[in-house]
């Protein structure tokens, strides 16, 4: 592990009580880098990315084995899972504001770590919306209900409350699976400009999408890692044969 | 159906390249017979290969808009684009070397004929390679089909060299000499076409570029992969 890698998988092995669903994954991610994971359904992409803020720990006899390495320590036995969640956030396919007003849901983490000094929530509400492209959208609505915005907009919120926190890594679980291309395509925008402030790791069903915003591309199959590379040499001259059929939809 | 419209694209080359083949063959037969007949079939020939190409042209450019292929998928449709563009360059060299049947005032002779035909040999042997290349993804044959392309350049300067002096000997023949220059230079353009194929095939095959490379770099390529 070096400097530029935020977070270093070793012999991963995950299981949904007696049932094994990853297998042995090793895997670097790089810091201001974005990851994609691909692969079909059942693979085992979605499992892998909540094994990174410890999501399985919410279901009784899920296991893991192994190590994910993240500032010098080994997440899978950290104690304090909610602090690891303010560090790794997650955004998820279904946009999920809370029923509360936009100000209270980009505050709602923010004051969960403590801050209620009103300057101090009101200036990193405003910044976090800023980061997440949705200030000049919702800057006169601030304190009506949130499940008033568009899909789309409501998408950047969640993404706007988990950057309240300042988070080191984003998770995005097939993100823009329930929005239309033109809120598809803000919310791509928006990640490729996140990467200079956090890391992401984003779970996609659209290889177009994965090509498009990403930097590392990673196959799964069966629960296995087949092939991880730079993103531009993934999708043109994959090294594995079963990369290329999948890429290329011959299987999958 | 994406596997369909791959067929399809490969039959059209396969079709535009024997086309090309035959044009080739005609274009240099009207010259050395001076036959205006042969000339005239091969320029109305060059219709069906545009035909293709632009049929080519739209079929992946359909594909890349409806399918959005991917890796050997993506490298094929590129090259077979870049192909046809060659394949349709060829048609045009074969269609400039009938037209000049009708500014000679006689069949080239003797040196001059074997001349054509040597270089016109070479040419068609690259050109046949190249397409073969491509159909059996075959890399090395792909190569060494590019170092011949340096035949094909000493044959036409020496040959030009020749006609030069020919002309500025007999100051009645210059019309045909530069009918002459005119026809081997095209041939000369075919072999590169067929270069161009070569280095598509190479793309389509591993991914990289050797484009603008020269024979040092494709030595270097044959011999560390």
């Amino acid at each position: 592990m070096n400097d530029k890698h935020i977070l270093k998988v070793e012999h991963l092995n995950f299981y949904y009580s007696s049932k094994q669903v990853l297998f042995d994954i090793n895997m670097n991610i790089e810091k201001n880098m974005t990851t994609a994971l691909i692969g079909p359904s059942g693979c085992g992409k979605t499992t892998f990315l909540r094994c990174f803020n410890r999501m399985h720990d919410l279901y009784k006899n899920n296991r893991y084995e192994g190590k994910i390495i993240y500032n010098g320590e080994n997440i899978l036995t950290m104690r304090d899972s909610i602090n690891l969640r303010s560090k790794i956030g997650m955004v998820f396919q279904s946009p999920t504001p809370f029923p509360m007003s936009v100000f209270d849901n980009v505050a709602y983490g923010l004051r969960l770590n403590g801050i209620k000094n009103k300057a101090e929530l009101t200036d990193r509400v405003e910044n976090a919306l800023m980061k997440a492209a949705l200030w000049d959208e919702v800057k006169d609505r601030l304190n009506t209900t949130a499940s008033g915005l568009s899909g789309g907009q409501q998408q950047r919120l969640v993404i706007a409350r988990a950057l309240a926190v300042e988070p080191d890594i984003l998770l995005f679980d097939e993100p823009t699976s329930a929005l239309d291309p033109i809120a598809t395509a803000k919310i791509e925008e928006l990640m490729v400009e996140l990467k200079k402030i956090t890391t992401i790791i984003v779970v996609t069903h659209n290889m177009q999408q994965a090509a498009r915003i990403s930097d590392f591309t990673a196959f799964f199959y069966l629960g296995k890692l087949v092939e991880m590379g730079k993103t531009d040499e993934f999708f043109t001259r994959p090294k594995n044969r079963q990369t290329e059929n999948y890429i290329s939809g011959r299987f999958g | 159906m994406f596997d369909e419209k791959l067929d399809n694209i490969r039959s059209m080359i396969a079709k535009m390249a024997l086309t090309s083949q035959k044009m080739l063959e005609n274009s240099i037969k009207s010259i050395i017979e001076k036959d205006g007949y042969t000339a005239e079939e091969t320029i109305l020939q060059d219709r069906e290969i545009d035909i293709l190409d632009n049929e080519i042209e739209e079929t992946c450019f359909k594909m890349l808009a409806i399918y959005n292929p991917r890796a050997f998928d993506l490298r094929f449709v590129i090259s077979s684009m870049r192909i046809s563009i060659d394949l349709e360059r060829i048609g045009d060299s074969c269609v400039n070397i009938a037209k000049q049947v009708k500014y000679l005032s006689e069949p080239p002779k003797g040196v001059f004929m074997k001349n054509i035909q040597t270089m016109k040999k070479e040419a068609y042997d690259m050109l046949k390679d190249s397409i073969k290349a491509f159909f059996d993804n075959d890399v090395h044959l792909a190569l060494t089909t590019i170092k011949r392309d340096d035949v094909i350049d000493n044959l036409h300067k020496e040959f030009i060299k020749e006609i030069a002096k020919d002309m500025s000997d007999t100051p009645k023949k210059v019309q045909d000499g530069v009918s002459l220059i005119y026809v081997v230079r095209n041939i000369e353009r075919i072999a590169d076409h067929a270069t161009n194929i070569c280095e598509f095939v190479y793309f389509k095959q591993t991914g990289k570029s050797i484009k603008h490379t020269y024979f040092d770099k494709v030595k270097e390529v044959m011999e560390n992969g």
